[in-house]
């Protein structure tokens, strides 16, 4: 045993490694690589020849033959020990054992498709749903944005709040913008404010966003057009005609990707417009915008309020920097302004986090849900192995006995585990790979920013390898250390009597339990979205959502300038479409509940000198409106043929109104005015109607005031129009009609939007919908996956206990205490799981509070029923095996192994 | 009987080369002449010295060739290179030295005072 001791002392006073013996061990270490068979065979002959001269020597001093072949092989000591000592002394050993571990692991896997099949499904599915989320994760959360240095752009907003209206991300005048322009803080800026547009000239009209921009926008992202150019500085002002650049969604999709498109003149909202170049594909700012027209900055114009200001941060600035200064500015410029144009503070916020702030917190959850389902996996994998160790012990101490070390034997164990971690990894690669369009495509549309960047990159491939590897050691360390424990002799003796040891049944419990209250967890989760999404399903809405058919209309302002021409028109295809058989009754509202836009205001009550303190949404409705819509009439009267545009100014306003401004008196015949009141118009409000919901199931009710169409006289309010008919049956013949009929009358108006309106107020639902539906699965594949692990667990508890089994049996244990004994362990696991999954899920889902709706996080009857449902669950899952228990054969069980 | 002594650290290394160093040896006969060179004072555990002569070998400070043993078995031999050449002399000169010093702190006689 001495040399042994000596290997790793060195030569005392050796230089290690000169030159020299450096470039000798490299190319003996490939030497022995490439000719391993014959190194092999020479190493058997050398140690051969040496016994065999030993016995020789031996046999000369007078021993028997035999007897000096014994005693030399006997002083040789271990063969493969020695032999092993050799290879390592080539620097072989670590490519030689990995090799042989991988043909071991395989060739055991190879014998055991079950198991194999069920590890590496497990693993599939567990890594196949990690990679798939951290794959959208990646995309939108953290891969920075496809921009010049996208670390420095900011969004920079105003804060402020007037009467009843506040603003948070809001916008800045222009000559706010040209004072934040003079600021150290930013290299550049820029300001934009997005529009729906029509696109008009060759070939059917179509709509797309429009955003006007300042120049400065494209140099400020450092994005070249893919064709021609950008605009120029001080174009927007020259009087050289309207000009545009298109995105590569619109030049793919109208103009089929022709290069000679630019210098082309088409009618953008009613105006001729140049197209002067076309961006690429990666450039999507504003999001989705279709094409960019220059904006007009105005110095001293300080009501369009639409405008919203994006910059780069001068180097060496930080946000907070600019901030500051830009506080400064805004403070400055506000002691000179009305109360109503001042702003109370700026905020910087990181371009990124402006785009895909909103859906971070959802995107955690459901990568923390998706971080449980794979935790559980890994408790499956970790028992699965456990079992097999277990299994293999009569083969481990052999191994150990041969003289094969605990590190060997404990890295032959990861080997394994880890080769079942990389086929699950593959697999489950593949199956991220095959769900996430299926996933993408089931997005509701605008829910998910940058949804078109989604892809697997470098980081995503890294992160995905390491999830694999981690998880191969993660539930691959305990079975391994457990199975190369040293004392498997004396275990390995005891087999036949004890079923296994105290410490592997509380391993296997724990594991268990731990499984549970992942489970749990995930449940109560899912279980909290469900009801909430249950709720706000049987939420009224205040009117009657089906057998209703909308169709919008947007009016350009540069072809319908005047309020007298947008009326007339409006008035015209009402007219037109009363006569389209099969329409019924037809009305026309400017905001449609869970429409398209959505505007809200104040107003003052005739006898206050002050506005409201709540704002209320203002629509235009058409005679017909409120019976169309079955919103019911409380008090007074509808709109009728004689409030015409001459007739006295009237309104209808929903009961929060009246109760909130004439509370215990009758609303009809008071008189309020939504301009100022010094010189406004003033509105006698002639009946009461029901409140409705406007844009949202989940919020309050939105206060309303409606005025009739034909008597709005805001220009700004009559841009578009909602039509809408009744149409109790299929609605696309009437779908046809109604675009008919537009068509007719102007043929240059683009496509419409024609919907249901029950289909809006789904549409409402689709983000709910969504989360709801996607952590549901995520719940129940965990669902699966624990119970697929409590299965395997009892099954095996049963297998190992069969002959403690028969023992009971024969001893007259009848049948349902058998049950009672197998069932019992499962359901003590299982609670222990739910006590611990109970406080879990209390923390937990209070990270979910953002997404209920009318549930508490701590909802009793969700947590009871999950509770319930696991334990059903679990009991089902342990009672197969368990009734598989109940029916042993005391004379075979005792006979058994 | 005088139980052999256990071998320092480093001093198998050193001895395998000392034996090659006069002729070349198979690895039996490297034992043997150790055996021999040191009139048995150390126990060499026979398995040990195969992976120290394979690391030796690894090293570049032995060579080996196939022949035939004295009883026309076929046996791998081994020879110093000219590498192991110089480490040998290198490592006999520092052991010398430890030697030396050693000798002469233990064979110090007590200060009188």
């Amino acid at each position: 045993m001495e040399a042994r001791g000596r290997r790793d002392g060195g030569g005392a006073g050796r230089v290690p490694g000169d030159a020299v013996s450096a470039g000798a061990r490299l190319r003996s270490f490939l030497a022995s690589l490439g000719r391993r068979a014959r190194l092999e065979r020479d190493m058997d002959a050398e140690l051969r020849f040496h016994l065999e001269a030993r016995a020789d020597d031996l046999a000369r001093g007078g021993m028997p033959r035999a007897e000096a072949e014994r005693r030399a092989r006997l002083e040789f000591g271990g063969m493969e020990g020695w032999k092993e000592e050799c290879r390592q002394a080539r620097g072989l050993r670590w490519p030689d054992e990995l090799r042989q571990d991988l043909r071991f692991a395989l060739r055991g896997l190879r014998r055991n498709p079950g198991f194999a099949a069920v590890a590496v499904l497990t693993l599939a599915l567990g890594i196949g749903v990690n990679t798939a989320m951290i794959t959208v994760a990646e995309s939108v959360l953290r891969r920075p944005l496809p921009y010049r240095d996208p670390a420095r752009l900011v969004m920079v907003y105003s804060i402020g709040s007037f009467g009843p209206f506040s603003w948070r991300d809001g916008p800045f005048a222009d000559p706010d913008y040209l004072e934040l322009r003079r600021l150290g803080a930013f290299s550049d800026l820029a300001t934009f404010a997005t529009f729906e547009s029509s696109l008009t000239g060759a070939g059917e009209p179509v709509r797309a966003l429009r955003s006007d921009v300042t120049p400065s926008l494209f140099p400020l992202l450092g994005v070249a057009p893919a064709l021609g150019r950008v605009f120029r500085e001080g174009e927007e002002q020259a009087a050289s005609g309207a000009v545009t650049v298109l995105s590569d969604g619109l030049w793919r999709g109208r103009f089929h990707a022709d290069p000679g498109v630019i210098g082309r003149v088409e009618t953008v909202d009613g105006v001729p417009t140049t197209i002067v170049g076309v961006m690429p594909p990666a450039f999507n700012f504003p999001p989705k915008t279709g094409l960019w027209t220059p904006l007009r900055i105005r110095p001293t114009y300080r009501d369009n309020m639409m405008n919203r200001v994006v910059g780069r941060l001068a180097s060496g600035i930080g946000r907070e920097q600019a901030r500051a200064q830009a506080k400064t500015l805004i403070d400055a410029v506000g002691r000179s302004l009305p109360p109503a144009q001042r702003h109370s503070d700026v905020t910087v916020v990181a371009l990124q986090e402006s785009l895909v702030g909103t859906v971070r917190p959802l995107l955690l959850v459901l990568l923390g849900a998706v971080g449980l389902v794979l935790l559980i996996a890994c408790a499956n994998m970790a028992s699965l192995l456990m079992a097999r160790a277990a299994s293999r012990r009569h083969e481990m101490s052999l191994r150990a006995v041969l003289g094969a070390g605990r590190g060997r034997l404990l890295r032959q164990m990861l080997t394994e585990s880890l080769v079942l971690a990389l086929l699950g990894g593959v697999a489950g690669l593949a199956l991220a790979r095959a769900s996430l369009p299926v996933l993408l495509a089931w997005v509701p549309p605008n829910m998910l920013p940058r949804i078109d960047e989604v892809r697997v990159d470098a980081a995503v491939a890294a992160a995905a390898g390491a999830l694999c590897l981690a998880t191969g050691v993660l539930f691959g360390l305990a079975p391994a250390w457990w199975g190369s424990r040293r004392d498997l002799g004396p275990a390995q003796k005891h087999r036949a009597a004890s079923a296994s040891t105290p410490a592997e049944r509380r391993v296997r419990g724990a594991l268990v339990a731990a499984e549970t209250a992942l489970v749990m967890v995930l449940l109560v989760g899912a279980g909290l979205l469900l009801k909430s999404f249950w709720r706000l399903q049987r939420v009224d809405p205040g009117f009657r959502r089906e057998g209703i058919l909308t169709m919008s209309v947007s009016l350009p302002d540069r072809v319908y300038a005047t309020v007298e021409q947008k009326r007339d028109f409006y008035a015209r295809l009402l007219e037109r479409l009363r006569a389209v058989p099969g329409a019924g009754e037809v009305s026309a509202v400017n905001l449609l509940p869970f429409g398209w836009q959505s505007w809200q205001g104040d107003f003052t009550v005739e006898g206050t000198d002050h506005p409201s303190d709540f704002v209320a949404g203002k629509p235009a409705v058409s005679e017909g409106y409120f019976r169309l819509m079955g919103i019911p009439l409380h008090r007074g009267r509808f709109f009728e043929e004689r409030d015409g545009a001459g007739a006295p100014r009237v309104a209808i306003v929903s009961e929060a109104v009246a109760r909130r401004c004439w509370p215990g008196q009758d609303a009809v015949g008071r008189r309020l005015t939504m301009d100022d009141p010094k010189d406004g118009t003033w509105l006698t409000v002639v009946g009461v109607v029901g409140d409705v919901r406007q844009d949202t199931l989940a919020g309050d009710t939105l206060p309303m005031i409606y005025v009739p169409a034909r008597q709005e006289w805001r220009g700004f309010f009559l841009g578009s129009m909602a039509f809408l008919a009744r149409a109790p049956g299929d609605p696309a013949p009437l779908a046809s009609a109604l675009r008919a009929e537009l068509r007719a009358l102007d043929p240059e108006l683009p496509v419409q939007r024609i919907e249901r309106l029950d289909d809006l107020l789904s549409g409402s639902l689709a983000q709910p919908r969504f989360r709801t539906a996607v952590l549901l699965t995520f719940a129940l594949l965990a669902l699966v996956l624990a119970l697929v692990g409590i299965y395997g667990v009892t099954a095996y508890e049963v297998t190992r206990r069969t002959p403690e089994i028969g023992i009971r049996r024969a001893l007259g244990a009848q049948t349902s205490a058998v049950l009672r004994l197998v069932l019992g362990r499962s359901l003590a696991r299982v609670l222990a799981g739910l006590a611990a999954g109970v406080p879990g899920a209390l923390v937990l889902t209070r990270l979910l509070r953002s997404f209920l709706f009318g549930v508490s996080p701590a909802d009793l009857a969700t947590f009871l029923a999950v509770t319930l449902a696991v334990t059903t669950a679990a009991l089902l899952a342990s009672i197969i095996p368990a009734r598989r228990a109940a029916r042993v054969d005391p004379a075979v069980a005792l006979r058994y192994d | 009987m005088i139980e052999p002594a256990s071998l320092l650290p480093g001093t198998l290394d050193l001895l395998i080369l000392k034996a090659v160093s006069l002729g070349p040896l198979h690895g039996y006969g490297v034992l043997l002449r150790i055996e021999q060179m040191t009139g048995r004072a150390f126990a060499v555990e026979q398995g040990a010295l195969y992976p120290a002569l394979h690391r030796l070998e690894h090293q570049g400070l032995l060579g080996s060739d196939w022949g035939t043993s004295e009883n026309n078995r076929k046996a791998k031999y081994y020879r110093l290179t000219a590498a192991g050449r110089r480490r040998l002399s290198e490592e006999t000169a520092q052991w010398k030295r430890v030697a030396a010093a050693m000798a002469a702190a233990l064979g110090a006689s007590p200060e009188t005072r």
